[in-house]
């Protein structure tokens, strides 16, 4: 119990410190928002005087980030300067969409990944393993976005999938089911990116985790007392490789935010990525912020989560 | 004989993995003192549990003791500062059980001999393979193998490994945990004659160290100690010379790694009511 | 006595990739008796570890056995399908390892564990599997029963370890137990009460056990016929207490001076140095033309480097290979 509240309260400092540092460094970078409008001479410099002393902008760096700090405790993250809205509503919006996008395809990618490792281990050195280590290795090379613009190419030249978006033009329009059949067409071109994209990773870490395993001694004493073969794969080696791909699964869960930036800019998708990408080009600095917090609470989260998962499947850890 | 190494009621706890339900902290240590003179040769015997390998590590300094005192050549070793410190840990030199894990994998033979010579910046190349072959030699090694990876030796051979480089800064104590206790019984024989050879009255003062040896096995303990001293529960139990420990017993524990010991003929085979 | 286990003419041999093959067994042949206790004697390199895990077909990925049988009770074990030898495995014979905390699956209850063997060999239901793991660890633990079926392997000592894998190993009642070096990693007092429990199975259930050790003196009083190994070869077979105490092998005789012996009444510490035996240990990856011992043997006669001795028959006691007993 002692461990799992320290791990707590090392996330809560790591998010503060990360807060206090996105801050800085975003207020760091030379100019702001409103230089884009100097260049303008329509636009007076009393006028852009008053509308950065409106926003605080000429307020010193501690101030604004105390200010900043209250409004997060009133659950608002601040006030963007593009949309002119506040900055939680166009945030949260965005970030659900690149959470169905990785959510479904981490979940997918690890479906496949564990069989795929699990069986490249247990034939280690046969053709099995040769074909699934050869392929992962091909995916490895290909560089995500050359992957990202085949799959393209061979959606636009097939004509069988949408080519980018979220959504058909017009999709409000349709009954209930077709505008999910719409969504989920719409998904498969990103999430086939992402899935293929983190395969050799994760094949990899599971084939070695279980083939180290199965070599454990544990695994000999129970071969000799007649523990079938499958229950030996799946209950005692896979269970003993946990402790690695548990932490990899952690960091899976921890870039659920920031992971997929590339396939979203690639496919239109209405992501967190390109919107945040948007914020950092134009100085929308509460934008910024607020978008690097929120990856970051999935990454410490992540991490987080992965502690808990570690103390629940080892034993020895619980016991310390 | 001069006193090297004091032991003064050592007192160390620890709370271990218990079982479910058994909690509660052990006495690893519990008011230990012992003496070690210049050329003796002392045995620690006792089963596990008993504290032996904590009262190494706390001799060797490796460990250090809640309460209580470790004196080498009277200088109170928790006083001293760390500069003396570093002069002393090589003149008391501890060679383990599982000497596979003592040596790193991608070393030789004589880089292993080597490589306390080089963390104490002693020594010039030439001066140190001269020394290494002349440590192969004492501890029964054929002088070709310092070439080859030590985790090719035998487990005979990487234990003689483990003595010659703990010779090799001309340590006053030579404190073994278990180090035979892996091997077989020739090796473990000839393992035993050298220990008796290094520490043979005829090698000169210079280079012949104290010998401590850790170990549940009381016949090989009295084969080669000049005295015994038993251990059990963090406590000694007994102590005397190793004809006094096998011919009259006093304590239970005593008797108890007796009659559990080696090539002990049926008459000592009452085993007491435990 | 009923025939048990039979092994005949086992040779295995190691392939290790890129080097050379290690002829780790050659022509062992050995027999037990239902409820009969068989202990192997011998040093690292003399193929005793080779030998439990062929009876099982338990050999590394590099281990191949060149010929040989193993039989119990009428059926060849090698030639026996995976399937076939899972069911075998643990349920007729079972194979306890040296390092019982390697043997045990760190992140599961013991009591689970011995639970998967049952699992494994009947159909019973889990409360039934509870209900016999409990009674066995009453049986074997005593008192603690209760707490040690909870426990991890961390939690528990070595010694208590090692019982685990005992209760893991006889629990689906099997007929012959091999156990290799079970107390080479444990303290002189449990090592005797290891052998104790041994004793008490074989007593209560005709367990017949093969013990392997490189500790003569555990097989005192404990193991009825002794086979001393060599270099990969069965050197002297015969009733224990002879072998102990008249050994007819030079190298068993040497073995067993190499022990530091503590005698009813002799100076403890006499001679001052322990015996040993001359020379190294043998490379397995040549085969000699004469006898594997020769090299070493205080006793070598001229014979001995030109022909390799066969086991020679004692007058109604056991084999030895040595030419001082026959030619």
């Amino acid at each position: 119990m002692r461990y799992l509240l320290r791990r707590f309260l090392h996330a809560a400092i790591l998010l503060a410190g990360a807060s206090v540092l996105a801050f800085l460094f975003t207020s760091l970078a030379p100019g702001n928002y409103f230089d884009e409008m100097r260049l303008n001479p329509q636009i007076s410099s009393e006028t852009l005087r008053a509308l950065k002393a409106h926003y605080d902008i000429d307020k010193p760096l501690a101030v604004r980030y105390a200010v900043w700090l209250k409004s997060l405790a009133n659950g608002e993250m601040g006030y963007s300067f593009a949309y002119n809205a506040p900055v939680e509503p166009l945030l949260l919006v965005r970030a659900r969409n690149t959470l169905l996008l990785t959510i479904t395809s981490t979940l997918l990618a690890w479906f496949i990944a564990l069989p795929l490792g699990v069986w490249s281990a247990q034939y280690s050195g046969r053709w099995v393993d040769r074909v699934v280590t050869g392929a992962s290795a091909l995916l490895l090379v290909i560089p995500d976005i050359a992957l990202g613009l085949g799959l393209l190419i061979f959606a636009v030249r097939t004509r069988w999938l949408p080519t980018g978006g979220m959504v058909s033009v017009g999709s409000e329009a349709m009954p209930f089911a077709a505008q999910w059949w719409d969504l989920l067409r719409h998904m498969i071109l990103p999430v086939a990116i992402l899935v293929l994209g983190a395969q050799p990773v994760l094949v990899r870490h599971v084939r070695s985790a279980v083939a180290e395993a199965l070599e454990e001694g544990f695994v000999r004493a129970a071969a000799a007392h007649g523990i079938p073969r499958r229950r030996l794969l799946w209950r005692y080696a896979l269970r003993a490789a946990a402790n690695p791909l548990i932490s990899l699964f952690g960091f899976s869960i921890g870039v659920l935010l920031s992971g997929s930036l590339l396939v979203e800019v690639i496919t239109s998708w209405p992501g967190l990525g390109p919107f945040l990408l948007e914020a950092i080009l134009a100085r929308d600095l509460y934008v910024v912020i607020g978008g690097v917090l929120l990856s970051t609470v999935f990454l410490v989260g992540g991490n987080f989560i992965a502690d808990v998962l570690l103390f629940w499947a080892d034993p020895r850890i619980r016991t310390e | 004989m001069e006193v090297l190494l004091v032991a003064e009621n050592l007192v160390k706890e620890y709370a271990p993995r218990r079982l479910r339900g058994a909690g509660g902290v052990v006495r690893a240590l519990d008011g230990v003192s012992v003496e070690i003179r210049a050329g003796a040769r002392v045995g620690i015997v006792g089963a596990s549990g008993s504290g032996k390998s904590t009262l190494a590590l706390c001799l060797a300094c490796v460990a250090r003791p809640d309460s209580g005192a470790i004196r080498f050549l009277n200088r109170d070793l928790a006083q001293v500062d760390e500069s003396e410190l570093r002069e002393i840990r090589p003149l008391i030199q501890l060679v383990f059980q599982d000497s596979a894990g003592a040596f790193n994998p991608k070393f030789t033979v004589g880089e292993v001999l080597e490589e306390p010579w080089i963390l104490q910046r002693k020594l010039n190349p030439a001066e140190r393979r001269e020394r290494a072959a002349d440590l192969l030699e004492r501890a029964g090694l054929p002088g070709n193998i310092l070439g080859r990876m030590a985790s090719d030796l035998s487990g005979g051979q990487r234990q003689r490994l483990a003595i010659a480089r703990a010779l090799a800064l001309q340590p006053k104590v030579l404190i073994l945990d278990e180090a035979l206790s892996a091997l077989d019984y020739s090796v473990q024989a000839q393992i035993a004659n050298l220990l008796l050879d290094l520490s043979d009255k005829a090698v000169p003062a210079a280079e012949r160290p104290a010998v401590v040896l850790i170990s549940h096995d009381l016949a090989m303990a009295t084969r080669i100690s000049d005295e015994i001293v038993v251990m059990q529960g963090g406590r000694i139990v007994e102590r005397g010379s190793p004809e006094k420990i096998v011919h009259a017993p006093e304590h239970r524990a005593t008797r108890e790694l007796l009659v559990c010991t080696s090539g002990v003929s049926a008459e000592f085979d009452q085993r007491p009511a435990v | 006595m009923e025939l048990l286990l039979d092994v005949q003419n086992l040779s295995v041999r190691y392939r290790p990739p890129g080097g050379v093959d290690v002829f780790a067994l050659q022509g062992a042949n050995l027999q037990i008796a239902v409820g009969q206790i068989v202990g192997v004697m011998g040093e690292s390199g003399s193929g005793k570890s080779t030998l439990a895990a062929s009876v099982l077909a338990l050999l590394p990925v590099n281990g191949t056995i060149d010929a040989g049988a193993v039989v119990l009770q009428g059926t060849n074990l090698l030639e026996l399908e995976a399937s076939e030898l899972e069911r075998v495995r643990g349920s007729n014979v079972s194979l306890i390892f040296q390092e019982p905390g390697v043997a045990l699956h760190p992140m599961m209850r013991v009591g689970a564990q011995i639970e998967e063997v049952l699992r494994a060999h009947g159909a019973e239901s889990k409360g039934e599997r509870r209900r016999a793991v409990g009674e066995l660890l009453d049986l074997i633990f005593g008192g603690e029963a209760g707490r040690i079926y909870f426990s991890y392997p961390h939690q528990l000592s070595g010694g208590q370890r090692q019982r685990i894998a005992i209760a893991q190993a006889i629990v689906c009642k099997p007929k012959l137990l091999i156990a290799d070096e079970p107390t080479a990693s444990l303290d002189s007092v449990t090592r005797r009460e290891i052998v104790e429990l041994l004793k008490k199975l074989q007593r209560e259930r005709g367990l017949a056990i093969l013990f392997i050790t490189h500790s003569a003196e555990l097989l005192e009083g404990f193991a009825d016929r002794i086979v001393v190994m060599y270099a990969g070869q069965i050197v002297e077979e015969g009733d224990a207490t002879r072998v102990l105490k008249t050994p007819r092998h030079p190298y068993t005789e040497a073995l067993l001076k190499c022990r530091p012996m503590l005698l009813g009444s002799e100076d403890v510490r006499k001679p001052e140095r322990i015996p040993v035996i001359a020379g190294e240990a043998p490379d397995l990856s040549a085969r000699s033309k004469g006898c594997a011992f020769e090299p070493r043997c205080a006793e070598r006669m001229k014979v001995c480097c030109e022909r390799e001795p066969e086991l020679f028959e004692i007058e109604n006691d056991g084999t030895v290979r040595c030419f001082k007993f026959g030619s």
